[in-house]
């Protein structure tokens, strides 16, 4: 069985400096994060490369660990493949992926009114998680009586 | 018998936001799936496309996964493009299924066009070793 899982969190962005909250639950079944990549999915059109577009703030297990401050950037065309950031954050059973997004975009036409040239983006943090041992979830199905019967069956 | 082989899986894609599920084998001769590669002919059709893919019956990405997760541009080298897979991943007669999403594209002319997904195929059974790792020879 495969035991990592690519756990994708999408941020929608619509105004211009917008604070996006991230507060998600990863499914129980994760035992450890081992990376992470954050990426510009679709919305931004700019025919050249722009640095950053933005900031991000991951906390692991409902605020408990701060691991991850960085910042997005915008690519114009395919380069490289992406390189997942190495993590290596034990989870806790369902606790939350928290943190904000943070649109930080510089408008390159002065002139022109900021409501005018902002489009809504969306942005995706991908997490690289690697499942629990096997011993879990059979300790897990056993919490239900009749799943545990039907097992045994 | 070789040991590597680049299986390719054609999806047609014939108009904007197409959502196509696609399934094909994997050639018995070879046991393990290292790494994938997907391929499109414009830039303009890859911003917000999606691929899920199961083998065997496992996921491995999930329907929302990015396809410019899995794809590089031309100036990578050979055999630095494919998305490499940590884990043992079976091949020998796997069953491949996933399915592709178009992201409505403006531009027509584009379309229809075909996606290659290259899965990569090896009958090693070792791990392959990490960037800047050497081979080391044991002694006895």
């Amino acid at each position: 069985m495969t035991k990592i899982r690519y756990h994708i969190i999408k941020l929608d962005v619509t105004e211009y400096e917008q604070v996006v909250e991230i507060r998600h639950r990863l499914p129980s079944n994760y035992g450890r994060c081992v990376g992470y990549v954050v990426r510009h999915v679709k919305g931004i059109g700019s025919d050249v490369d722009i640095p950053e577009i933005g900031l991000v703030a991951i906390e692991f297990n409902s605020r408990k660990q701060l691991y991850v401050n960085d910042f997005v950037g915008y690519e114009f065309q395919v380069d490289q493949l992406p390189e997942y950031q190495e993590l290596n954050i034990p989870l806790e059973s369902g606790q939350l992926v928290t943190g904000f997004y943070l649109d930080t975009q510089k408008n390159p036409y002065p002139l022109i009114d900021i409501k005018e040239w902002f489009r809504p983006y969306q942005v995706a943090i991908y997490l690289k998680c690697e499942l629990q041992n096997s011993k879990q979830h059979v300790r897990s199905s056993c919490i239900h009586p009749v799943a545990a019967e039907a097992a045994a069956n | 018998m070789k040991n590597h082989k680049f299986q390719q899986i054609r999806i047609r894609i014939n108009a904007p936001g197409d959502s196509v599920r696609f399934a094909a084998e994997t050639d018995k001769l070879y046991a393990k799936v290292r790494g994938v590669f997907a391929s499109v002919p414009s830039d303009q059709v890859l911003v917000g496309a999606t691929i899920g893919l199961k083998i065997n019956g496992l996921d491995v990405f999930d329907d929302a996964h990015e396809v410019r997760m899995i794809t590089c541009g031309n100036q990578v080298a050979p055999n630095n493009k494919f998305f490499r897979f940590e884990e043992h991943i079976e091949a020998g007669g796997s069953s491949v299924e996933g399915r592709y999403t178009d992201p409505r594209g403006t531009n027509t002319a584009l379309y229809p066009y075909d996606v290659k997904l290259y899965l990569w195929l090896v009958n090693e059974t070792h791990q392959p070793e990490k960037h800047g790792e050497k081979h080391s020879e044991k002694h006895p």
